[in-house]
């Protein structure tokens, strides 16, 4: 392990120069960008992908026959073939390119909810759930008759299996939707297990993968889910383009999502008829830079390695909850045994978005809210917390100024 | 914290915000609104009680907010007692528009005393936790055109 273990660590110099921004200054001081569940940084080799396309090929893909469409279409095929590797995908054509995580989950309860699923089945979700997992499934309830069950979350933070098993019992589940990593908890749920107890019981499963693809290796065979989503702007990739995988027997049966350019077979006024998959769920003009960026962040992340990631994440995780879990009044949310660099945390005496600001104006950023979790928060009884997060360029040395920080913030409210 | 990094809290708002003088339920009331801010779930319900004028007689607040909120409730439930509708909706706009201003903005008499939010205007994310109160109250005033006697009335009438 140490072999694994040492590269990382000593390499982590070298990494931080590989990101423009993490050099500026803000408010006169270093940044200590401790906000990348939210969204991380850019690497220079996505920043530069994304350039020398808009300067040397660039056009719009899928249609026209002239070099610079042909070229630019290779590019944004190329990043198919990146995803479908990175997540170990049967085939390139289980891959569908979505604006987001958010987009992802929509399109799943809209062509799989209502196109494939029945009236009086139900969907499967979890009190850690963000809104964005909560809200399409409220939408397809409400539409369409579907029942939503929600699985309770422990003290310790953890999902809560047994109550998951209940809920599945009665075999009217059609769909259980969680979360493979919490972005407030920063609990990972036992993916496997879960696949396994839905499956037995008739239930697909599509798990919310915007934070746990950044931190973990996801191979879709070896978790065998249904549908696995992920957004671009988490693993130093570009906003505006995200990744839905589903397994291709479902996709087939789906109806599209939305109707446009692009994703049809033909058309005429009485009727048209859909392209093959994945094309049958990308209407309109994709994010083309933003999917050339995207592969070139994948090859990034690979270039580090998700066992150096994961190495220097659970180091930094582990030191980060012994430091901050010492300073006066802080209080961390969730004890998972399972557990990566999302922590959230209330200081006694102040609210969150207060000890935000003065984090701020020591050029620390995190997060401060109910993180899009508003349930959650409901069930540990808080109104908001602070969160601070680290990506594969956050520091020793960062936790502990923001430990450090945090102490000074305490005294200054008491 | 040096007095630059905590400029935003000045010795006002934290006292406030630790022991605020008129957070409660204001019994009886004629107007209650509740405004949420959508991006923390930060909430501040306000009521209100008119005179016989329809002016603005009594102020109540309960939030569950960060200092600069709960600092702003409190300094609003103080000052806009005695006002009328239209001079209470116009100080609340007046605050708006001054901290989102260039710095050019003049702060108006009825609003001099929130002037201590002003450093605010570097931190835009957080202009809405000193506003929050006072959109309750446009809120309260505006769902009140229905409920309370126009201002006059028993005059006119």
């Amino acid at each position: 392990m140490n072999v694994i273990i040492r590269p990382a660590l000593r390499a982590i110099a070298t990494v931080r120069e590989d990101f423009p921004i993490l050099s500026q200054s803000v408010r006169g001081k270093p940044l200590v960008f401790l906000d990348s569940a939210a969204s991380a940084m850019k690497p220079r080799i996505v920043i530069d992908a994304m350039v020398q396309a808009m300067e040397t090929q660039y056009a719009n893909i899928h249609r026209g026959a002239h070099w610079m469409s042909e070229r630019t279409t290779e590019a944004f095929e190329a990043t198919r073939d990146s995803v479908a590797r990175l997540m170990n995908a049967s085939s390139r054509e289980e891959i569908i390119f979505t604006r987001n995580s958010t987009e992802a989950i929509n399109l799943v309860a809209h062509s799989y909810g209502r196109g494939v699923m029945k009236t009086g089945q139900a969907v499967v979700i979890s009190e850690m759930e963000h809104h964005s997992n909560i809200i399409p499934w409220q939408l397809l309830r409400d539409d369409y008759g579907i029942e939503l069950r929600v699985v309770r979350v422990t003290d310790s933070g953890e999902l809560d299996m047994e109550h998951l098993a209940a809920l599945l019992a009665d075999g009217r589940a059609g769909l259980v939707a969680i979360t493979h990593m919490s972005n407030v908890l920063g609990t990972y749920t036992p993916a496997e297990r879960i696949v396994a107890l839905a499956h037995e019981h008739g239930a697909k499963v599509l798990l919310d993968g915007s934070q746990a693809v950044v931190h973990r290796q996801i191979d879709v065979k070896a978790l065998d889910a249904d549908f696995y989503v992920w957004t671009g702007h988490k693993l130093y990739g570009p906003t505006g383009i995200g990744v839905l995988y589903g397994k291709r027997e479902l996709l087939e049966k789906m109806p599209p999502f939305m109707g446009g350019g692009d994703m049809i077979s033909s058309v005429t006024f009485e009727r048209s008829t859909w392209a093959r998959v994945p094309h049958k769920f990308e209407a309109g003009t994709p994010a083309i830079l933003e999917g050339i960026g995207l592969n070139a962040a994948i090859g990034y992340v690979e270039s580090v390695g998700y066992e150096a990631i994961a190495s220097h994440e659970a180091a930094l995780t582990e030191h980060a909850l012994a430091k901050l879990s010492a300073v006066e009044g802080v209080t961390i949310l969730g004890q998972a045994q399972d557990r990566g660099g999302v922590i959230s945390f209330t200081l006694e005496g102040a609210h969150a978005h207060d000890v935000a600001t003065l984090l701020d104006r020591s050029g620390i950023a995190v997060r401060a809210g109910h993180h899009c979790a508003e349930p959650l928060m409901q069930r540990f009884g808080v109104d908001s917390t602070a969160r601070a997060s680290f990506g594969l360029y956050t520091t020793l040395a960062e936790i502990d100024f923001l430990a450090e920080t945090l102490g000074r913030v305490r005294a200054f409210f008491a | 914290m040096s007095a630059s990094e905590a400029d935003i809290y000045s010795s006002t708002i934290l006292e406030r915000a630790r022991r605020p003088r008129h957070q409660h339920r204001l019994e009886p009331f004629d107007i209650e609104a509740r405004e949420v801010n959508r991006l923390c779930g930060d909430r501040v319900t306000l009521r209100l009680r008119c005179d016989e004028q329809g002016g603005i007689a009594a102020v109540g607040y309960e939030a569950r907010a960060c200092a600069i909120c709960t600092a702003s409730a409190d300094l609003m439930a103080e000052i806009v007692p005695g006002m009328t509708r239209a001079e209470a909706l116009s100080a609340g706009q007046a605050l708006g528009a001054a901290l989102r201003s260039d710095g050019t903005t003049d702060w108006s008499p009825d609003i001099m005393p929130l002037r201590l939010f002003e450093p605010l205007r570097d931190t835009p994310s957080r202009i809405v936790c000193a506003t929050l109160p006072w959109q309750a109250l446009a809120q309260a005033l505006a769902q009140g055109l229905t409920q309370m006697p126009a201002p006059g009335a028993d005059e006119e009438g």
